[in-house]
């Protein structure tokens, strides 16, 4: 009996211990808030690390399915031949928010645009095969008469850069360009699809 | 036929073990509510160990509860450098504007959901001409920013149409588009204009210059002052030592950002925050 007790005795004990011990964090002071934060920061940081890892594993392969894009690889060649605003890659990912539509993962696509919002270059490359061409082509019709009247009172320049945009679908691929140059665009496009 | 001694040795050991249940049991409930209650506390101000990076002095920075009622914020504005948060205080943000707040957007900085802003977008129209979402539907700014609800609204208005309207009737169209915003829920920060280049200030195709956002400006302060809005000076915070916006910042047209001219305007968001008296 005596042993039964002091068993019990001694798990109650143990639990309680382990209980306050659990706790000691909780009950620190306004002061120590700081200390707390830093190292809930140092450990938010070392989940950061595990997830960065994995982020990273992603991004290389996202990397990897980019260099092997021709769609991206006609944008780079755009965007190095064709003198543009400061542009923002526009991920599949982001496309809804831009164009009434969706890009499978595995349908090869490209796109950018201007990032600041001052003007309106963009330029998208997309293996149209794969897709709902119709469908996409009037979704990128109803993305040129929104933007057309964006800039229209805004900056004329830059609406009639628009509306004097360049599209083409050639084996399989289709571009659409709105940037200063885009003879050079529909030049470089055809290069690299034909 | 039970004794007594062994009946009472029973009663005994009976009486031990439900003591020392109870106690486990006490324990358990002390840890739970230990628990629970620091829970509630992360809920309530989690701000406080979740956002703040560093801290200038080992006191709570918390973020205070909004009021109903608005009164002058003369004596914060335009608001002084503080802790810097940490960049998930933008979770609880929206930003609202013209295409300077586009640019949040499209750079990917801030989720476009978080963003309700349009090219060309000035204070005069901002009330009647809505967003165009891609498959064709309209929505007021206002609406998108009452529908989200969010804690904290950026504002960035007044470069388009800066000198076609007075700034009396440029901030009375302001001061309607903010009375169009639910402020029970969302405490409103304004942003000044920022600044334009040198080269900008003297094209010869619509010119901007910099004395006539300072002029603006200037208003908007007393503006922000009166409605008991925040305001925030981005423009000193863009401004170069000869007091224009510097070339590398800027886009070729000498007013929009570079990507990374988003960074020191966010930067210095995230360093004066409204942190309470």
């Amino acid at each position: 009996m005596n042993r039964k007790t002091v068993l019990c005795s001694i798990i109650a004990a143990l639990m309680l211990a382990g209980c306050s011990a659990g706790g000691e964090d909780n009950t620190q002071t306004d002061a120590q808030l700081p200390e707390v934060t830093a190292s809930a920061a140092a450990d938010t940081a070392d989940d950061e690390d595990a997830g960065d890892n994995s982020d990273v594993q992603e991004t290389e392969q996202a990397e990897e399915a980019q260099a092997e894009s021709l769609c991206s690889e006609i944008i780079g060649k755009i965007q190095e031949s064709v003198e543009m605003s400061t542009m923002a890659e526009v991920g599949r990912d982001r496309v809804p928010m831009y164009l009434d539509c969706t890009i499978p993962t595995d349908c090869d696509f490209a796109m950018i645009f201007c990032g600041s919002g001052g003007f309106a270059d963009e330029v998208c490359v997309v293996k149209i095969a794969d897709l709902d061409a119709d469908a996409f082509y009037a979704a990128v019709e109803k993305r040129i008469e929104s933007r057309v009247s964006d800039f229209a009172d805004y900056n004329p320049d830059e609406a009639q850069k628009v509306a004097d945009y360049f599209s083409e679908t050639l084996n399989g691929y289709y571009i659409y360009a709105i940037t200063p140059d885009n003879d050079k665009a529909a030049e470089i496009f055809e290069s690299f699809v034909k | 036929m039970v004794s007594y001694r062994s009946k009472k040795q029973k009663q005994g050991v009976k009486f031990r073990i439900s003591f020392v249940l109870l106690f486990i049991f006490a324990s358990f409930a002390a840890c739970f509510s230990l628990y629970m209650r620091q829970a509630m506390e992360e809920d309530g101000n989690g701000v406080v160990t979740e956002i703040v990076t560093h801290t200038a002095a080992p006191e709570q920075v918390t973020v205070p509860v909004i009021k109903a009622e608005y009164s002058s914020t003369a004596d914060v504005n335009p608001l002084k450098e503080t802790v810097m948060l940490d960049k998930r205080y933008f979770d609880s943000c929206m930003f609202a504007g013209d295409s300077l707040i586009v640019g949040l957007g499209t750079y990917g900085i801030i989720p476009e959901e978080q963003v309700a802003a349009k090219v060309g977008m000035s204070v005069m129209d901002i009330n009647t001409a809505p967003l165009t979402a891609p498959d064709g539907t309209e929505t007021f700014v206002r609406d998108k920013i009452n529908e989200a609800a969010p804690e904290n609204l950026y504002v960035l208005l007044g470069l388009n149409l800066l000198g076609a309207y007075t700034d009396e009737q440029l901030l009375a169209a302001y001061g309607d588009f903010i009375d169009s915003i639910d402020r029970s829920k969302t405490r409103i920060y304004i942003l000044s204009v920022p600044p334009v280049t040198a080269e900008r200030e003297s094209s010869e195709k619509n010119p901007i210059l910099n004395s006539d956002i300072d002029a603006y400006n200037a208003d908007l302060l007393k503006f922000a002052n009166n409605r008991g809005l925040y305001y925030v000076d981005i423009n000193s915070a863009l401004k170069g030592e000869d007091g224009k916006f510097p070339e590398e910042l800027a886009e070729a047209d000498g007013i929009h950002f570079k990507k990374s001219t988003y960074d020191v305007v966010l930067e210095y968001i995230l360093t004066h925050v409204y942190l309470g008296d």
